[in-house]
């Protein structure tokens, strides 16, 4: 599906050393251009489910304004969609069939968004920690990527994304103003904020694509990004008065995890079985692929509208 | 493909600030502004990449 990548391994990494971007497909090796379409594709999806995901919570808004506020924000990610497949179609990938006609267990985002987030507070707490989430990583790509086009592009979305994220944190401290929205702030922390540990994939010793940091795809491992990620939700969770399982172990210098991880989740009843003791990440990888409840509806209302337009032209 | 040029200032200069895919120039002027609205430029404008003459190859 890709464009032929000419150049070899040996020919990428020195043109890295040589403190040059990978501006095109004719300067990349095939692992160089397999490996960025992989990160891009994660990328894209997650960005583009987003919307689907927000939308469907944002219908829940208090008021005018904020619908407006979380519509703009809806927006900026369908932006950044756009970015990442566009970049993907220099690349020589068929998006319109990537987007449009592949099957919805076949997309690479998280599986945070499999779970539905069904009221103003779950959109907020998303906002507050998926976004903060898509800010490590994109940041960390924006710092770091060899891939020169889609360093470029990052500027703009790494501003966005911190938009997205400091409305998280203002609703927060809005809605912590009273006791029942305290209540619903901590159950909605007591399923996202371990959903989110997971956001950031496998732990470095069962890591597959050592190319990610070979070729400066990414700076920061997994574990890293999910210390960086914990650095700022943490102090931000407990400066308003709310719980998390995890704790600043100061003398080690590193966020420590309090619960059982990785853990069982009851999707349906957005629930940690932390009863049940740690499972393997095989287990996790296995409920992932499988995904979540809301995946299907959340493609559907992506593609349909493209496919009915396609039926009513056909007519 | 349309490559998408704005500027923030009188004074400063246009420069590139993404690329967009689109099949008319109608539909690109409308993803331009709806996806590169992070600021209030003074200006933008979009040109055919395969319009580009290329002097100096990266």
């Amino acid at each position: 599906m890709a464009v032929a990548a000419p150049a070899t391994d040996a020919d990428v990494l020195e043109r890295i050393r040589s403190g040059k971007l990978i501006e095109h497909v004719g300067q990349m090796s095939p692992s160089y251009l397999e490996g960025m379409i992989r990160i891009l594709t994660v990328s894209a999806d997650t960005e583009l489910i987003s919307a689907p995901a927000y939308y469907n919570a944002a219908q829940a808004a208090p008021h005018l304004n904020a619908f407006g506020s979380a519509t703009a924000i809806i927006q900026d990610e369908l932006g950044h969609a756009h970015i990442a497949y566009r970049l993907m179609r220099d690349l020589g990938v068929d998006t319109e069939q990537l987007i449009y006609e592949r099957p919805a267990a076949r997309f690479k985002y998280p599986y945070a968004f499999d779970v539905p987030l069904d009221s103003w507070v779950e959109l907020v707490m998303a906002n507050a920690f998926y976004d903060r989430a898509g800010f490590c990583l994109l940041g960390d790509i924006y710092q770091t990527t060899t891939f020169g086009p889609w360093k470029r592009a990052l500027v703009k979305v790494d501003k966005e994304e911190t938009f997205h994220l400091r409305h998280g944190e203002n609703w927060m401290k809005k809605i912590a103003q009273s006791a029942e929205g305290r209540d619903e702030i901590q159950r909605a922390i007591d399923w996202m904020f371990v959903l989110t540990l997971e956001w950031f994939g496998l732990p470095d010793d069962l890591k597959r694509h050592s190319e990610q940091l070979d070729f400066g795809f990414k700076g920061q491992s997994n574990d890293q990004l999910r210390q960086t990620w914990m650095s700022t939700a943490v102090p931000l969770v407990e400066s308003l008065g709310f719980h998390v399982p995890a704790h600043d172990d100061a003398a080690a210098g590193r966020y420590v995890i309090d619960c059982p991880f990785p853990a069982e989740f009851d999707a349906e009843n957005k629930r940690w079985l932390f009863e049940e003791g740690p499972i393997s990440w095989d287990r996790v990888l296995e409920r992932w692929k499988q995904r979540g409840p809301m995946n299907a509806q959340y493609v559907d209302t992506i593609q349909r509208g493209k496919q009915g337009l396609e039926r009513l032209a056909d007519a | 493909m349309w490559e998408v040029f704005a500027r923030r200032k009188f004074e400063e200069p246009l420069h590139h600030v993404g690329t967009v895919a689109a099949d008319d120039e109608r539909l690109a002027q409308v993803y331009a502004r709806t996806i590169f609205n992070e600021f209030s430029w003074v200006e933008m404008v979009i040109f055919r990449r395969d319009s580009a003459v290329r002097i100096m190859e990266s």
